[in-house]
């Protein structure tokens, strides 16, 4: 795989997640949900590259995903924490690796799909560790306003809105595949 | 075969480790490991994001929520009634302290030792020859004689006459060529208030009264006149009771430079009352 054209990507869909999610937002701008383009760069890539590549171009896409996001815990000022979204995006990894033998690649309607399935491996992994952070035997610092819960039903609004915008997406993603020099290596399992 | 220490897969498990760990740090410590990447990363995406964020922000410009006002309408509308009956509390507490002014007056001025009110019901009212009677249902045989003092409340109404055994009629105040010695105090408490007394007569309309005055004499609009006969013309239970309020204070005299008319006015409308107090002498 290319890391150039990798990195590339990864930071225009960054930018584009940064930068539209007001105006992506649905149903409001201030509080809907928005659809997340490193999650579908990750499976994308996921999908089409090398089996030995693939973990570490999605835990690269969890790290800017963990990055970019804010929790805020016990009167703390805003900050990110590094480890949940990338250990997420590592198990779908392992997840769209085990799926991707089954299923036609080629295609921007599997890409939806496996988005949405991939997608749900992710977000359970990281609502599953943001929760245990929570737990008296272990860190006990839970996140301020943080219910398991609520952020499973937000979460789940997210990959069905992230489903629909893998078409277009992935449309663009699947074009560019000459660039992005997979080989024939990704052919195989 | 050589064995690498470091395969991709041990280096892979050792960052997934790594990570684990760091997920459960704590929250200050996390964030501190994440600020400078998480700046970097901010940094290196705002050039495209800044851009896109400004444009979708006025594109779908933040929408103005109206606040549910129910509730505050519902309270402002309870508190302009709590300030309505607040008004009206002031009102009737200040009638009542002025009330309570006129009373403390009369009762500095009057010698109502050794006296009792005979409540008697006006029948009715008669101005035969100009001169105006109020019927009692009251006589003789209640108590009811000539020469009391009829009042009602601290007002001065008139005198007794013509009393019989179950009926009189009182003479009101207002009576043609009616004339009184009066103290005229402002309606206060305040036993120290400047008082004036001097002689007022009924005016030509024959419902208020007048007296010509020195100009220096205290009087003043809202002034009150309590009757103060030195000379015996009317009962002596009656002194220091209300004969009416100064009206107005002008300089329709014979001499301005010098002296001032006063108006006076009963306070309560003579010919419209329905019950008045005798007093009665006792013992």
């Amino acid at each position: 795989m290319n890391w150039i054209v990798f990195t590339l990507a990864a930071y225009l869909c960054l930018a584009l997640q940064t930068g539209l999610g007001t105006l992506l937002a649905a149903p409001d701008a201030q509080t809907g949900v928005s659809p997340s383009f490193l999650l579908i760069l990750a499976v994308y890539i996921g999908l089409m590259a090398p089996a030995s590549t693939t973990p570490w171009a999605m835990l690269v896409c969890g790290v800017l995903v963990d990055l970019s996001s804010s929790f805020s815990s016990s009167g703390s000022a805003a900050g990110a924490i590094v480890g949940p979204a990338a250990l997420g995006y590592l198990v779908g990894a392992y997840t769209v690796l085990q799926l991707r033998a089954l299923v036609f690649r080629h295609s921007v309607f599997t890409l939806a799909v496996m988005v949405f399935i991939v997608g749900v491996f992710i977000q359970l992994v990281i609502v599953a560790l943001l929760t245990m952070r929570g737990l008296p035997w272990l860190t006990a610092d839970a996140l301020t306003g943080w219910s398991a819960a609520q952020q499973l039903v937000n979460r789940f609004f997210i990959l069905i809105y992230s489903s629909l915008v893998a078409v277009p997406l992935g449309y663009v993603l699947f074009k560019s595949t000459p660039a992005w020099g997979f080989g024939s290596k990704a052919r195989g399992h | 075969m050589r064995h690498r220490l470091f395969t991709p897969k041990r280096v892979l498990a050792l960052v997934a480790a790594a990570l684990l760990i760091a997920s459960f740090l704590p929250f200050g410590a996390a964030s501190a490991i994440a600020s400078i990447p998480r700046k970097f990363v901010r940094a290196v995406t705002a050039p495209v994001s800044a851009p896109l964020n400004a444009l979708g922000r006025a594109l779908r410009p933040p929408r103005h929520v109206e606040p549910d006002l129910g509730s505050a309408d519902q309270m402002r509308a309870e508190l302009g009634l709590a300030l309505q009956r607040i008004n009206s509390l002031q009102s009737q507490l200040k009638a009542a302290n002025e009330r309570i002014a006129v009373l403390s007056q009369v009762r500095q001025t009057a010698g109502m030792t050794g006296s009792r009110l005979i409540d008697a019901r006006v029948s009715g009212f008669s101005s035969r020859r100009n001169h105006p009677v109020l019927h009692l249902t009251r006589g003789t045989s209640s108590g009811v004689n000539n020469g009391m003092a009829a009042v009602w409340g601290f007002n001065l109404v008139g005198v007794i006459e013509n009393a019989g055994s179950r009926n009189a009629d009182v003479r009101l105040i207002t009576a043609p060529k009616t004339s009184m010695e009066v103290t005229f105090a402002p309606p206060t408490a305040d036993p120290s208030a400047p008082r004036y007394t001097d002689r007022i007569k009924l005016a030509d309309d024959g419902r208020t009264f007048e007296a010509v005055v020195n100009l220096d004499a205290p009087v003043q609009v809202g002034d009150l006149a309590h009757l103060n006969d030195a000379a015996g013309n009317w009962p002596p239970l009656a002194k220091g009771f209300v004969v009416g309020r100064v009206i107005d204070v002008n300089d329709r005299t014979s001499n301005p430079l010098l002296l001032k008319k006063v108006i006076v006015q009963p306070l309560v409308d003579l010919p419209r009352l329905n019950t008045v107090q005798v007093i009665e002498p006792v013992g």
